[in-house]
């Protein structure tokens, strides 16, 4: 990863609910790169996305986007940033058009061409009324909304839930173009890993609160391999370090997130075939470490 | 702005009405139900906005954009307050060319502007209910304090049924002789401050 500035920075942020504590999060997001949120349903992730918009109330810990805070900087910040809730609300009698004017007059930088442009290759009608549109097309709406005013931020929670996968894979590849080619910065909060797979350059797994885990996904998918094995054909010192252990007609399995390190001693066992490596994907990771909290 | 003229249409509209149903010389009853409607006026489009605001989740969409609760809150707040100032002013205006009796002139006054302060009050309590109960929760609460105050006129004919006629001339020789330009800044601090309040639960 580049030394590239710190565009998000969390420091030991808790926020405490009745049955539900955020636990001392801390993660950063360097300018220009996409970070996946992964964690199962309740772990967080939109509490910690709602905290950086200012919408909730962090208990604890320091907060920095854009340098600012957003408890005292609410305004300045949500300036420079394009949000996704995972629910959209809008006037519901009010037509798209009407509500593209009037979110307009909240932003220093809005662009009305870029706002007509975007909803004319989303394919939302400017005369329709905003609760006649469908999820996919509230979605695509919101996106259209949150990209006008040129934001150097796109937060997104849980942005492709309910959506059909062609327009998943727009919007995703919408939000690559964004950060590849304009630099922008995204974070994006998902149950669904294959979403972070395509797009992420780094992720973190949150889990019942806590960041578990934070890794450039590259080096993550490098590290983090199942290995099976026949008996007697590793040390029992790998053996041990294995999670998720599986016995089967092959032989065994267990997943390794140390694949790396141990890779040389595997070479031998490669060769005569009684080891095998196999890619996990974040699924596998986020089941492991769920299993494992 | 189309709100305002909308609201100054049907105030415009009523009072004339009512000044032809009764006349020049009944003005005392004419402005006992002009002191109502401003109340009504005011408080109506308060619990149908935040109505209309809950229905669609709007503070949650507003949350969203660069926009502080400070101002929204303010917004609101000077919006009423901009409402009532028209209303009474109006209404002043609209006796002040009619013909009432110089003796009633005093009681008018106060009436109209006493109907002015009870709309911004229960104006801006009405938002801090809201604000901090949600507007299904606080206007259940509403309604059943207007079935209470239902019963007030009984109480007071009860206890004050042999003096009535002093309860009243008390109450009117109040009236007479408030001074208002002592009121009126009071009201408005109050009102701001009730605003801060509002403000403080939004954030």
């Amino acid at each position: 990863m580049d030394n590239k500035e710190n565009i998000l920075e969390l420091q030991n942020v808790q926020k405490k609910y009745k049955g539900f504590v955020l636990d001392g999060i801390t993660l950063s997001l360097p300018q220009g790169y996409i970070l996946g949120l992964i964690g199962p349903n309740g772990a967080g992730k939109t509490t910690t996305i709602k905290i950086l918009m200012n919408m909730v109330k962090r208990d604890g810990g320091d907060v920095q986007v854009f340098g600012l805070d957003p408890q005292k900087s609410a305004k300045q910040i949500k300036n420079k940033v394009g949000y996704l809730g995972e629910e959209q609300h809008f006037y519901g009698n009010k037509t798209v058009a009407w509500t593209g004017k009037f979110v307009s007059t909240f932003y220093d930088n809005w662009d009305t061409n870029t706002f007509q442009s975007l909803l004319t290759n989303f394919e939302i009608s400017r005369t329709k009324k905003t609760r006649e549109l469908s999820k996919g097309m509230k979605v695509r709406f919101s996106l259209a909304l949150a990209l006008s005013h040129d934001p150097d931020l796109l937060i997104l929670d849980e942005p492709t839930a309910g959506l059909d996968p062609v327009i998943r894979r727009e919007v995703l590849e919408l939000l690559q173009k964004k950060s590849k080619n304009e630099g922008k910065s995204v974070i994006i909060s998902s149950h669904i890993t294959d979403d972070i797979m395509r797009t992420a350059d780094l992720v973190a797994f949150l889990i019942e609160g806590k960041i578990v885990l934070v890794s450039e996904k590259d080096e993550l998918l490098s590290n983090w391999k199942r290995i099976h094995y026949k008996k007697g054909a590793l040390g029992s010192d790998i053996v041990n370090s294995l999670t998720r252990r599986k016995d089967h007609a092959f032989g065994s399995s267990g997943v390794t997130e140390h694949y790396l390190e141990i890779k040389e001693s595997l070479v031998q066992g490669i060769t005569e075939g009684v080891v095998k490596i196999e890619n996990v994907n974040l699924d596998d990771i986020l089941i492991s470490l769920v299993k494992g909290a | 702005m189309a709100y305002f003229i909308g609201y100054l249409g049907v105030i415009f509209i009523l009072t004339a009405i009512l000044r032809i149903l009764l006349g020049n010389e009944n003005a005392v009853p004419l402005v006992l139900i002009s002191g109502v409607l401003i109340f009504m006026m005011v408080f109506g489009p308060v619990f149908f906005n935040e109505q209309y605001e809950e229905k669609h989740k709007a503070y949650d969409f507003l949350d969203t954009l660069p926009v502080k609760a400070s101002e929204i809150v303010s917004a609101k707040f000077g919006l009423v307050l901009v409402t009532v100032v028209a209303t009474v002013g109006y209404l002043l205006l609209l006796y002040s060319v009619s013909n009432v009796a110089p003796n009633d002139w005093n009681l008018v006054r106060s009436y109209l502007l006493m109907g002015g302060f009870v709309s911004l009050f229960f104006a801006a309590l009405s938002y801090i209910g809201i604000f901090s109960l949600g507007y299904t929760k606080f206007a259940v609460i509403v309604m059943s304090f207007f079935v209470l105050l239902g019963f007030v006129p009984i109480l007071i004919m009860k206890f004050y049924i042999d003096n009535m006629d002093v309860l009243i001339d008390n109450i009117l020789a109040f009236l007479r002789n408030v001074n208002w330009l002592a009121v009126i800044p009071l009201v408005l601090i109050g009102y701001f401050g009730l605003m801060f309040i509002a403000i403080k639960i939004k954030e």
